[in-house]
């Protein structure tokens, strides 16, 4: 571990490792600043350039958007009480009375530094468990693998709220989706529609490019106008106040951090859930709660150290299992596709020293944004003034581009503009992106794993419930799938109850 | 929606379900060992789209269904004025996209993007053409130099100047 540690370190103060790591937190400010882009959008439209670039050198890049993300993306939160992302929702709640008070710079400074320890503290836990998630991921045979495809899915259509069955639903047509192609079972070509293209599948990166790239330009496109109208009454001055109060509140920035890793973990729940857990925790232990709302620092620097150490989190299960615990790291198995590097398994075990390049660049771009957006708050929250009809059409040319560029194949970029279309057609009826690109991820691992086990078992089905660890993740399959249903009892039950 | 059926959701959600169905006999083609899991992935959604179907009408029965399958909604940042966009605005943004891929398979990308950029910026957002002209040729420039010049790596002409 420490070998691929000095390793990373190496092509992180190499020219190359070092310009890949600062255009990845430039344009994961720029990304995370513009309201309703984010860093998946990023991921996407740079991972065409990915492309047979050192697998090093390419976690630099990724690891640089996706540590500045959530730095850009509460500076809006803060101003102009516009979250960058859902996960900078939060923030908006006491970072934007405090902006009306003037202390806009203590919020931002706050919000900088919470977001730099908690991002840290996110990636020391990640290293942490590294070698004892080696040891599990051993454990784990096609049965297993099968079970945690479904509770993967199942956990994060759960995780949708309000769109659980249209998640599921989604799911289930990600599935179909994977499906075609050559099968890797049999070798059968199937649902093509006649098509030589489809022989290999459905590509996974312009269909991520498309789903997210192009369909968030497609809702900008029908949005119109510019984000923000007016910054010119904003001061941004006293940011020290807020670097200090972080460390005034020490427990809540623990505690954020605390939740945000733990949160991250569990695929589906993303920074937005963290954020708003540790914004409620960070209420509960306050003195001064009634505050909360009215422009308290502590519940800036709760959600925003959830934000980011969230990171470390999702990485768990996307590294040591190849389940992307959300779109962020869907987008990035398929930059690691493109590098040559297959996600799954065994990824932790095989790329331990590229794995270790992205933990790095992730870290050093936690610090490297806080320290930008410190300097230039002002500059980059004049981003949102940007007309967005300039933005769409810019995002949409250089996408398809870079699409095409992989393999120039033409078939890519229809595909990638027909997923966009797509992708915006399910955002306008309720049916989450996020669980049909996981099932898009998954499809193969699971139909795989589901044949292995039943020739492993002499085609019993039995073996997914005789062995422990596939029992316990059925059990937990079904306890996401019926969870709703516990809830609508709970309420009932609490509703039915007389007032005490 | 009218008082008793959620028409535009359930429109949708029959559409799945017939996609489903169509997907389901699309599986009974292949041999056993192709068929299996996509006939399995078939009928999950086939009973999940069901569901939805049951859960739009506005019936005691619709409305448990639809109370057991939503969960506390997670508070989701929505771009405002998006939900209220007029159809013909969404048709319109899907067909810019629509229209500059038609255009990249017969001219390619060079004389495509700036053409686009171009059109898509005057007609559809109204800017001022001083901006127009200088993002239309930044992008392009850009495109071209970071592709054509520096990577050396040949855009696709468009089949009218040789492209297949």
């Amino acid at each position: 571990m420490l070998e691929s540690t000095l390793a990373a370190l190496q092509v992180m103060f190499t020219p190359m490792g070092a310009l890949f790591l600062a255009l990845g937190v430039v344009v994961g400010l720029v990304f995370g600043v513009v309201p309703g882009i984010g860093g998946t959008t990023a991921i996407a439209l740079l991972m065409p350039l990915t492309f047979g670039m050192d697998p090093h050198n390419a976690m630099m890049l990724m690891g640089g958007i996706m540590g500045a993300v959530s730095a850009g993306g509460s500076i809006t939160s803060i101003l102009i009480n516009t979250p960058g992302g859902a996960p900078n929702a939060a923030t908006c709640f006491d970072g934007y009375p405090m902006a009306q008070q003037g202390k806009a710079g203590a919020a931002i400074g706050a919000a900088a530094v919470a977001s730099t320890l908690g991002g840290l503290i996110g990636m020391v836990v990640l290293v942490a468990v590294i070698p004892v998630l080696k040891q599990i991921i051993l454990l784990f045979g096609p049965p297993e693998f099968f079970m945690l495809s479904l509770m993967g899915l199942a956990s994060v259509a759960l995780a949708t709220g309000g769109q659980f069955l249209r998640g599921l639903i989604a799911g289930g047509i990600g599935l179909m989706l994977s499906f075609v192609g050559y099968s890797a079972v049999s070798g059968d070509v199937r649902f093509t529609l006649g098509s030589e293209y489809l022989w290999d599948g459905i590509p996974l990166v312009p269909a991520l490019t498309g789903l997210f790239a192009v369909t968030e330009m497609i809702a900008l496109s029908v949005a119109g106008g510019t984000i923000s109208k007016d910054l010119s009454t904003t001061k941004v001055t006293g940011v020290m106040e807020g670097v200090w109060a972080c460390f005034k509140h020490w427990k809540t920035l623990l505690q954020g951090s605390a939740i945000g890793t733990f949160i991250g973990a569990i695929p589906g729940l993303g920074g937005t859930v963290a954020a708003f857990v540790s914004y409620a925790a960070a209420m509960q232990i306050s003195k001064d709660p009634e505050t909360f709302g009215k422009g308290n620092i502590e519940g800036v620097i709760g959600p925003e150290a959830a934000n980011n150490s969230k990171d470390g989190g999702s990485l768990i299960p996307t590294l040591a299992f190849g389940i992307p615990g959300s779109a962020e790291m869907a987008v990035f198995l398929g930059v690691l596709v493109l590098i040559g590097i297959e996600p799954g398994p065994m990824l932790l075990i095989k790329h331990e020293g590229v794995m270790f390049s992205l933990i790095l660049a992730l870290s050093a771009s936690c610090i490297i944004a806080t320290a930008i957006t410190l300097v230039v708050t002002r500059p980059l929250a004049m981003i949102t003034m940007v007309d967005v009809h300039i933005v769409a059409p810019v995002v949409i040319a250089v996408s398809l581009v870079g699409v095409y560029a992989l393999e120039s194949r033409a078939g890519d970029v229809v595909l990638a503009a027909s997923f966009g279309v797509l992708g915006y057609v399910m955002m306008r009826f309720g049916f989450p992106r996020i669980t049909l690109v996981i099932a898009l991820v998954l499809g193969d691992l699971a139909e795989a794993s589901y044949h292995q086990s039943l020739q492993m078992s002499g085609g019993h089905w039995t073996i997914f419930f005789t062995r422990t660890t596939s029992l316990i993740l059925f059990v937990l399959t079904v306890g996401c799938l019926v969870w709703p249903a516990v809830q609508m009892l709970r309420k009932r039950r609490r509703a039915a109850e007389p007032a005490t | 929606m009218t008082a008793s059926v959620r028409w535009r959701d359930l429109s949708v959600a029959l559409l799945v379900l017939a996609a489903s169905i169509g997907f389901l006999l699309w599986a009974k083609t292949y041999p056993p060992r192709s068929g299996a899991v996509p006939e399995l992935v078939a009928w999950a959604t086939i009973v999940l789209s069901l569901i939805d179907i049951v859960s739009q009408f506005e019936t005691p029965w619709g409305l448990w269904l639809r109370r057991l399958v939503t969960a506390e909604k997670i508070v989701e940042w929505k771009m405002e004025g998006d939900e209220d966009a007029s159809l013909g605005r969404i048709l319109a943004a899907i067909g810019w996209v629509a229209g500059y891929v038609v255009m990249l398979y017969f001219i390619g990308f060079l004389i495509a993007t700036p053409i686009y950029m171009f059109l898509y910026m005057h007609f559809h957002g109204g800017l001022r053409l001083l901006t127009n002209l200088l993002v239309t040729a930044g992008t392009a420039l850009t495109i071209w130099v970071t592709f054509e010049i520096a990577f050396k790596y040949p855009l696709y002409p468009g089949v009218l100047l040789g492209g297949y």
